[in-house]
C-alpha cells in the first residue's frame, strides 16, 4: 500500500461518511472532531512507525490528504 | 451564609462589574453583563411560562453564552439540564423523553434537535427587560434544597440517567473546594470539560464564588496540543481542572519539551486514573506547579476525595486517591459490611437529590452500618482500599463501566445500541486498555461495517463510538456458551 492509500484507509476507518480524498479543509470544516484527530495521529504513528514531533501538529498539516502525505514524507526523510 | 448560587453572581457583579467572568477567543461576558443577561433571560422564561422547579434543557456550546443561559434558568426558578450541541439526535430525544420539558433554550446559531418542544433562543430572551419584582417573588419562594441543575450519565439499562443536584449540595462543595485550595480573584481557569459534564461545575462556580475568570478553550486546542499551551499562555490561564487524557496527550507528543504553560499554578486532574509516568513528566517540567488528584462521582456534587501530590512520585508507586473533603464521610463496604477494601460509599451534604423521574434505591440508600436513624448514603460502584498511610487508593469500577478519555462508559450501552440496528446478529464490545480503544465486534448477514458505524453515529455521543468496528463470520464462544470476551481481547494484542 502506498503512503496515500494508508492515510485514506485510516481516515475512512475514522469516518466513512466523508470524501476525504477531495476535501480541502478537513480540520477547518470539522470533518474530524478532536477525538478523531488524536486517534488519527496515533494511527499514523503506528502505521508508519514514526515519531510525530509536536511542531508538526498544526491544522495546516491535516487539512488535506496531500498535506498529510507531505508531512509523513517529511518525517520519514528526517528519520 | 449563601442559600442560592445566584448570590455569588450578584456579589461578584458588585465587587468586579467590568471583569471578564467567562471568555473565549471570540466573545466575553463581564460579571455585570452576565448578571444583566441572566436576569433578562430569567424574566423572559418566568413571564412566558409559569414553570417552577422544572427541568429546562439548554443546548449548549463551549461558550460564555451557555453560562448566561444556565443562570437565566436559575433566575426563572427552574433547573438547567446542559445538553451538548454535538450530541446525536437519538440521544437527545432519549433525554427529552425523560424530561418532558415545557421549553428548551438554545444559542442563536444552534438548531434545536426537536420540534415538539417550544424553543427560546438567547437573542429572543434578551429582548425582555429584567422584571425585578417578578424575580424577587421567585426568590422569596426559593428553598436551598431546590434543584440547581441536572446532568445525564450513562446507565446500565441503556437509558441515560439524569442526576439532580441542589443549590445546597453545590454551595457546600464549592465553598470547601475554594477554601481548601485558597482560590481567589487572581485565578484564571482554563475550562476543558464540556458543560454537560459534571467536572465543569468546579470552573463555573469557583469563578462566580471568587470573582475569578474562566477562559473557555476552543475545542480544537485539544486536538493540537501546541495550540492548547499557546492559548493558555496568551490568556494567562493559571488553574486547570482537566481529565488525565488531556495531560497524556500533551505529554505523549513531547509538547512540554518545546513549550510550557508559563502562568500555570495548579492542575487538578479528575475523571479517571492518572498514569504515574505522565504525571512525572509534567512535574519534572513544572516544578513550581501544584498537582492535585481529585476523585468524585456524578451522584454527588463536586468531588469527595483529594490528594495533593507532595513530590514527584516514584514510577512504581501507586498514586493515592487521597483523603475525604471536609464535611463528608467515606465508607468502604463489602455488601452491607464495613471493609478495608470495598465499594466507595458517600455520606454527607454533597449527595445528589436523586435521579429525575426514576427511583434507584440501590444507588441512593440508607447507610447499612447505622441502624438507629435513616442516614442517606450513595453507592458509587467504585472499589477502593484504605492504605496504611490513611489515604484511599482507587482499585477499579465494580461493574462493566470503563473510563475512556475521561468519560464514564458502559460497554453494555454500546452493545444495546448496536443490537438495535436492524439486521444485527451478534455483537460484543470490548475495551483494550493498553491502547485505550473501544472495539466493537459484530456478526451480521446483511450489515456492512459502514452501516454499523453510521447507525451508531446517530445513537451514541462521540465519546462512546467504538474506535474500531470489526465484522466477524461467527462470534467466538467460551465453554459456557457465552461470548468469549477474553479471546476477542487477545486478538487485539
Amino acid at each position: 500500500m502506498t503512503i496515500r492509500e494508508t492515510i485514506l484507509d485510516i481516515l475512512e476507518e475514522l469516518n466513512d461518511d466523508c470524501d476525504f480524498e477531495h476535501a480541502q479543509r478537513i480540520i477547518d470544516d470539522k470533518l474530524l472532531d478532536s477525538f478523531e484527530i488524536v486517534a488519527l495521529v496515533t494511527e499514523l504513528r503506528d502505521a508508519f512507525d514514526i515519531d510525530i514531533s509536536p511542531r508538526w501538529l498544526v491544522p495546516e498539516n491535516f487539512n488535506t490528504v496531500d498535506a498529510l502525505e507531505n508531512m509523513i514524507n517529511a518525517i520519514l526523510d528526517e528519520q | 451564609m449563601t442559600e442560592n448560587v445566584l448570590e455569588y453572581l450578584e456579589r461578584a457583579a458588585v465587587s468586579h462589574p467590568d471583569k471578564a467572568a467567562f471568555f473565549s477567543e471570540e466573545t466575553a461576558l463581564t460579571f455585570a453583563q452576565l448578571l444583566h443577561n441572566a436576569k433578562r433571560i430569567g424574566s423572559y422564561i418566568a413571564s412566558t411560562c409559569a414553570l417552577r422547579n422544572q427541568p429546562i434543557p439548554v443546548i449548549c456550546a463551549q461558550s460564555p453564552i451557555s453560562i448566561a443561559l444556565f443562570l437565566g434558568v436559575v433566575y426563572s426558578g427552574n433547573f438547567y439540564v446542559p445538553i451538548g450541541d454535538d450530541m446525536p439526535a437519538g440521544r437527545v430525544h432519549a433525554m427529552l423523553e425523560q424530561l418532558h420539558p415545557g421549553i428548551i433554550l438554545t444559542q442563536d446559531d444552534i438548531p434545536v434537535p426537536t420540534e415538539n418542544v417550544p424553543a427560546i433562543t438567547y437573542a429572543q430572551a434578551l429582548c425582555a427587560d429584567a422584571d425585578e419584582p417578578l424575580l424577587d417573588s421567585i426568590r422569596a419562594d426559593f428553598c436551598t434544597t431546590d434543584p440547581l441543575y441536572a446532568i445525564f450519565t450513562s446507565g446500565s439499562t441503556g437509558t441515560p440517567k439524569c442526576v439532580l443536584k441542589s443549590h445546597a449540595s453545590l454551595i457546600y462543595f464549592i465553598e470547601r473546594f475554594a477554601e481548601l485550595f485558597s482560590l481567589d480573584d487572581s485565578i484564571v481557569f482554563g475550562s476543558q470539560t464540556p458543560f454537560y459534564f459534571d467536572a465543569s461545575t468546579k470552573d463555573v462556580y469557583s469563578t462566580l464564588l471568587c470573582a475569578a475568570s474562566t477562559y473557555i478553550f476552543d475545542k480544537r486546542a485539544f486536538s493540537f496540543p501546541m495550540e492548547l499551551i499557546g492559548q493558555m499562555n496568551r490568556h494567562h490561564v493559571n488553574t486547570v481542572v482537566w481529565v488525565p487524557s488531556v495531560m497524556t496527550l500533551v505529554s505523549n507528543f513531547g509538547v512540554l519539551d518545546e513549550i510550557v504553560p508559563a502562568s500555570l499554578r495548579s492542575i487538578f486532574f479528575v475523571g479517571e486514573s492518572m498514569p504515574v509516568k505522565i504525571l512525572r513528566n509534567w512535574m519534572q517540567h513544572l516544578p513550581a506547579v501544584r498537582f492535585v488528584n481529585l476523585y468524585g462521582t456524578t451522584e454527588a456534587a463536586g468531588n469527595c476525595l483529594y490528594y495533593e501530590v507532595p513530590a514527584i512520585p516514584a514510577e512504581t508507586d501507586p498514586l493515592p486517591t487521597g483523603k475525604v473533603f471536609p464535611g463528608s464521610r467515606i465508607l468502604l463496604l463489602d455488601g452491607d459490611r464495613s471493609a478495608r477494601e470495598g465499594e466507595v460509599c458517600i455520606v454527607g451534604p454533597t449527595i445528589a437529590l436523586g435521579y429525575y423521574g426514576m427511583d434507584d434505591p440501590q444507588k441512593f440508600c440508607r447507610n447499612p452500618l447505622n441502624s438507629m436513624f435513616p442516614e442517606r448514603m450513595c453507592r458509587t460502584g467504585d472499589l477502593a482500599r484504605l492504605g496504611e498511610d490513611g489515604n484511599y487508593y482507587f482499585i477499579s469500577r465494580s461493574d462493566f463501566q470503563i473510563k475512556h478519555m475521561g468519560n464514564r462508559i458502559e460497554l453494555g450501552d454500546i452493545e444495546a445500541a448496536a443490537m438495535s440496528i436492524g439486521g444485527m446478529g451478534y455483537c460484543c464490545c470490548v475495551y483494550h486498555a493498553p491502547s485505550d480503544r473501544i472495539v466493537l465486534y459484530f456478526v451480521s448477514q446483511s450489515l456492512e461495517k459502514r452501516d454499523v458505524t453510521r447507525a451508531l453515529r446517530d445513537m451514541l455521543p462521540r465519546y462512546m463510538l467504538p474506535n474500531k468496528t470489526i465484522p466477524l463470520d461467527a462470534m467466538p464462544l467460551n465453554p459456557n456458551g457465552k461470548i468469549d470476551r477474553k479471546k476477542l481481547l487477545d486478538q487485539l494484542s
